[in-house]
């Protein structure tokens, strides 16, 4: 059985909670592991994150889609924002090897979501940021 | 502390935490045990106290820490940064006496 939700957010960051909730309901009614549900919470946590901290930087309200399909076999999670041009892919890894004191913030969310997720896919289309992350549940 | 280490929490977290070094304490003991869940901003909230800790010549032990927040550290190339204790009674009796 597939389980789909789809949903439209704010770039506010409280919409994090809102769907780690949504990700929690979805994660309970597919038996999902809680070490993979935490992988999936983190993935959503940092990518909204990102589109609501950074893809506006004139501020005001915009909203952006996330589209989530659970399946026996796979998360999806499409997140679409019409915000600056932002792929994640390309986004440099940070120095893991840099001593305490040189460590800065900074990509340390996105390089989280590149390791913990099967696949992370982004597409520039009609204007819009087009990310696509995939873990395999099998 | 307890629940999550994420971006509201964090600002609370570290506000706390500076209050505290500020007071001159320079060991310090953070008791994840019923710490359920961290994010990058949470882990570099760590980064932040755990450097102020180092420049005073103290001691950031972490106690209980989950496995999936272990998992979270090493992906970060954080294991080697933190002293982790299983407990906090264990945690204690690291400190210098």
């Amino acid at each position: 059985m597939t389980d789909q939700t789809t949903l439209t957010l704010k770039n506010d960051i409280s919409e994090v909670e809102r769907v780690m909730s949504i990700v929690a309901g979805l994660c309970a009614r597919n038996s999902i592991p809680p070490e993979t549900e935490y992988d999936l919470n983190l993935a959503m946590d940092e990518m909204i994150a990102n589109v609501a901290k950074h893809a506006y930087p004139e501020g005001g309200e915009h909203l952006f889609t996330v589209q989530i399909t659970l399946s026996p076999e796979e998360f999806i999670a499409t997140i679409e924002d019409d915000g600056m041009e932002f792929d994640p892919t390309r986004h440099p890894t940070p120095n893991l090897d840099a001593p305490l004191e040189e460590r800065k913030q900074g990509g340390l969310g996105i390089h989280l979501v590149r390791q913990i997720m099967s696949s992370v896919n982004y597409q520039r289309l009609a204007g819009k940021n087009v990310v696509t992350l995939r873990k395999k549940l099998t | 502390m307890s629940g999550k280490v994420e971006a509201e929490g964090t600002k609370r977290f570290v506000q706390g935490m500076t209050e505290i070094l500020d007071g001159g304490e320079r060991y310090i003991l953070l008791d994840l045990t019923d710490v359920a869940y961290i994010n990058s901003s949470g882990v570099h909230a760590l980064v932040l106290v755990a450097k102020r800790v180092a420049s005073s010549g103290g001691k950031l032990i972490l106690a209980g820490v989950s496995d999936p927040i272990q998992k979270v550290l090493k992906i970060s190339g954080l294991t080697s940064s933190f002293t982790l204790q299983p407990t906090k009674t264990e945690a204690l009796g690291s400190f210098p006496q």
